[in-house]
Order: C-alpha cells, then structure tokens, then sequence
C-alpha cells in the first residue's frame, strides 16, 4: 500500500495505490458527502455524462486506518498530466467541464469544495473530473469555496495565455496552487480593464485579496453579511462560463505549426515512412505508446488508430493544440497530446518535490517513437548520442528511432549558423552510442530520403542511469 | 482604475459579503468580498432586464409567453444539464 504524494490536502479522504491499482480511501469526516452524491442522483448524472471517474466499492481494509468509512476504486487514468503540460484548448475545456460540473451540483443540491486544475485528467480527448470527493453540500447564502482556486487554477492561466503569451502557462510550475491573481492582474494589458467579467473575476478580485489580506486581525471577517442568493451563485458560475467560451487562442507564427507542409520527405517517402513504423508496430505489438517529439502526432495516429493508448509529446504548443483540436473532432480516445520539452522535462514539485510527478516517474511505456528528434537533441542542444540513448531507455522497452544525417537538409539548416563540433554525429556513431543500451532488431532506410528508421529493444541488463 | 478609489467601493461592498462557508480550503476573504459585489451585480442586471421586459410586454414588442429573463439562470443549469460527452462547448474553438 502506497499512498499517492499529491493526496493530502482533504480531510475527507486519501488516494492509494496496491498491486499496481489505485484505491481512494473514503474517511468518517467525508462519508456523509459521498452518499448525499448518490443520493442526490449527482453520481448517477455525472458519470452518465463522463465528466466524473466512476468506481466500484470495494472491500479494502489496506490502510488499516480507524478513520476509514470506506474504500472505492475508481477506473484507472491512463496517463495522468498536468495543466503546464496542457495546451490552451485542453485548458479551457478542463475549465468548462468544471464550471458545467459545479451547474449539476447545484441543480443537485451539492457544490464543488474545490475546483483545482490537477482534480481534472484526460481520457483520450475527454477532460474528467477525478476526485470523487470534492462534492458537498450546498447551502443557500454561502459563497462558492472554490471561487478563489478556480480563478487561480483557471480562469488567470487562461487569460495570460490568450491577451498576452502562450509561454505564461508554464508559471504553473511555480505556483503550485495557481496564478497568483495580483500577478495575472499586472500582467494582462490595460484593455481587460474594460472587460466586465475580467474587471470583476481577476481585476478587482485581485485587489480585494490585497485589500482584505489583513482583515482578520481587525475582526471584519466574524461580522454577519448578506449571503449570496442561488440566482447570484448560477450568475458568478454562468458568467464565468461565458468568459471563459469566449476565449480563443490561433496556434499560427510558431516555428513548426505548418511542419508537414514543410517537410523535406517527398510523399512517397512519408508514405514508406508510415509503412515502416505501421510494421514494426505489427511484430512489437506495444500495451502503450509515448511519441517524443510527436509534432501534429500524425504518426502518433498509427499507435492510436489500434487502441493502444498513446500520448504524443512536443514542445511547440501549437503542434499539440492542431493535434488535440483534431483529436476531438476523430473522437480519439486513445491519444493524448502534450507540450513538453525533452531537453528540460516536466520535474517533480509540490511538497517535497513528489505531489507532481516527472516524465520519467509516469513511465516506463512499452514502445517509444522517437522521430525526426535525435539530431534536435544532439545538434541543437548538444546532448551527447550516448546520453540520449540512456535517457530513453529509461523511458521504454521498445525504441522505434530515426536516424537524421548531416547531409539532411534540416541539420544542414541547424548547422548552418554554427561550427560543426558533432564528430561522431554520424550513422556508426548512432547505432555505437546506442548499443550500449539497446540491442537493434531491425533498420530499414527509408527510400527517397537520406534517413534511416530503427527498431531498438532495451537490453535485459539495460543500465539507464 | 485608480487604487486610491478602490477601498471606497470595498467599504460599500462590505454591505453584500456573503456569510463564511466551511471547507478545507481557505475560501479567501477578498474572494468571499467579490462573489458578494458580482452576484450584487447581477441581481442588478436581472431587475433591469426584467423591468425592461415587462415595459416591452406593455408597449405590445413582446409576448406576454416569452420567458421572463429572470429564468435565465436556472436555464444555464439546464443548458449544461442537457450537455453530452464530448459535445460540449466544441463549437467554440474557432
């Protein structure tokens, strides 16, 4: 039994791991919540929809913890991210989904107790909510608890990225309980003043935190106030919602967003391309995909188009919105893209750096593709081929991986504007550097093309470091 | 908007502060202050917009039938009732 890092917070409970499932276990202090869920048919309306995780109740008495009323099992996620992994379209629909989450609560009589960004994960395409306890009860008068946590975990990260940069999600990674609103308010041009919601929810929400920071001390806080009627909670809530689908974000100037168009692989070498990665893919037959450096994931398609859950990776973020844009449209449940940058990889944070995991503490998968990426990392970044090669085989057992030589036009145009320090960059010095790690199963050039695409399997006494 | 106006509408604001609500999270004072000034303010925007219904009723542009817009919030729980996977909002992305 192993308690998840990240599960501390609640009173009302805790999440768990045991031979490699996950269990949340449900306190006395949360168990009159988790049955008003049902109860209120909340359960029922939310899980008929997809939008929250559904369990199983399960006899576990693991913890052995007197304070335990009950144990649930909730369906596994297959690849849990975060909201600086996310691009802007995965953010906002995480957002939408928990402001149309907390309009059920209410038509239910229930409310959400917290409304952050790491509650909500992705099913294929799907935002859903995972924490089954973040409902309680509503009582006419009170505010929303999470109003706060929304704006921080949501609404400011979204208004960041489309009045001033998509780069500013990445302030996630620093504030862990999300963007602080006074940073978002000096931050976002002076027009969002003119806005009504953003004037109300970030500016003057902004100022008065900072006005009211000190009123504990002088007792304003143990005065008694008018409550928030039930039409003015659906009007916060619905206003919120409108800004929020009002918000879009054109994934156009970013170096890679027509890279397909301006690929040098003739069609017919694409084509090769596809049917080479399509056959390796026949012989491995992979429980799960990671595609490094996966661009729009046309390739990341091929693990996806057979079920086999695929996430796509790439550091330019508008790569990864055409990806996911596209994968709604397919219904894709299998993939799920994500920004990250390999030469700098999502790090452990929060408390005692474990309540966000790393890349590599979500893996290892069954199969990585690693195309078109090597000569990124080795001549724009000068990573050593050798330490690429431990690296990756830390992340998997199966390495599909394409060779890029000097004489390509894309790594002349990366050495153009610099000295050639690469001596070993070179097919020997490839397959050398990678054999310390992985035995080649297969290499096949791809025709019409100077490249050459590998599969590689981890050695049994594979030594990543 | 200058700062120095700023804890004049506070002060006045201080009057719709909704009451504290239990949690484990820190539900913010300034936060609980804000939710009280945006539901003022939407109370405001119903009575007008109901009044201004009523009065186009009375000059004969409306039907008496149409809803009143004072419906309009319990219809946004509706709306989001009547979402379905995957369909929601999709009409958004540009």
């Amino acid at each position: 039994m192993q308690v998840i890092p990240s599960s501390f917070r609640d009173p009302s409970g805790f999440v768990f791991t045991e031979a490699a499932c996950i269990f949340r276990q449900i306190n006395d202090v949360g168990i009159e919540d988790f049955r008003l869920l049902y109860s209120s048919g909340l359960y029922r309306a939310l899980t008929g929809k997809g939008w929250l995780v559904p369990h199983t109740e399960v006899t576990n008495d693991a913890t052995g913890s007197s304070t335990a009323a009950l144990v649930i099992q909730p369906q596994k996620i297959e690849h849990i991210s975060y909201p600086y992994e996310w691009c802007f379209s995965q953010l906002k629909d995480a957002a939408l989904l928990t402001l149309n989450i907390q309009l059920l609560a209410l038509k239910h009589g229930m409310t959400l107790k917290d409304a952050s960004a790491y509650n909500v994960q992705f099913n294929g395409s799907s935002p859903v909510l995972i924490d089954t306890l973040s409902f309680t009860r509503y009582e006419e008068g009170k505010p929303w608890v999470a109003y706060r946590q929304f704006c921080q975990h949501f609404l400011a990260p979204l208004l960041l990225i489309c009045k001033c940069d998509m780069r500013l999600s990445q302030l996630y990674k620093v504030h862990i309980d999300g963007i602080p609103l006074d940073l978002a308010s000096r931050l976002l041009p002076g027009r969002t003043w003119f806005s009504l919601g953003i004037l109300l929810n970030l500016h003057l929400h902004s100022r008065a935190q900072q006005n009211f920071a000190a009123s504990i001390d002088t007792g304003i806080t143990r005065r008694k106030y008018r409550p928030l009627s039930r039409a003015g909670m659906l009007g916060i809530v619905t206003g919120l919602k409108s800004l929020i689908q009002g918000l879009d974000w054109n994934p156009t100037g970013t170096e890679w967003a027509n890279y397909y168009s301006a690929t040098n692989y003739t069609e017919r070498a694409f084509e090769l391309k596809r049917a080479i990665i399509d056959t390796f893919l026949d012989t491995i037959q992979p429980k799960n995909v990671w595609d490094i450096g996966g661009n729009t994931g046309v390739f990341s398609r091929l693990s996806s188009s057979r079920g086999i859950p695929t996430v796509s990776f790439d550091i330019d973020p508008a790569a990864i919105e055409i990806s996911y844009r596209q994968a709604k449209k397919e219904k894709n449940q299998s993939l799920i893209p994500l920004i990250i940058d390999l030469t700098n990889p999502s790090s452990g944070i929060g408390w005692s750096n474990q309540e966000r995991q790393t890349l590599a503490e979500r893996g290892p998968v069954d199969c990585i593709f690693a195309l078109a990426l090597v000569h990124h990392l080795a001549i724009s970044n000068n990573v050593p081929l050798t330490m690429i090669s431990s690296y990756l085989a830390s992340l998997g057992k199966h390495l599909i991986i394409e060779f890029v030589p000097k004489s390509d036009s894309q790594v002349k145009r990366l050495l153009s504007s610099r000295e050639d320090i690469f001596d070993t960059y070179n097919i020997e010095g490839f397959e050398r550097a990678f054999s310390q790690n992985f035995v080649i199963r297969e290499k096949v050039p791809v025709n019409d093309s100077e490249r050459t695409i590998y599969w590689l399997e981890k050695k049994p006494s594979g030594n990543p470091h | 908007m200058k700062k120095t106006t700023l804890p004049t509408i506070f002060g006045v604001a201080l009057l719709v502060i909704p009451g504290q609500a239990f949690a484990y999270l820190d539900a913010g004072t300034g936060s609980m202050i804000i939710q009280g000034i945006i539901g003022a303010v939407v109370a405001c925007i119903y009575i007008i917009k109901m009044y201004w219904h009523r009065l186009l009723t009375r000059l004969g542009f409306r039907k008496k039938s149409d809803d009143e817009p004072a419906t309009e919030a319990e219809k946004s729980v509706e709306e989001a009732d009547n979402l379905q996977e995957g369909k929601d909002d999709a009409r958004h992305h540009g």
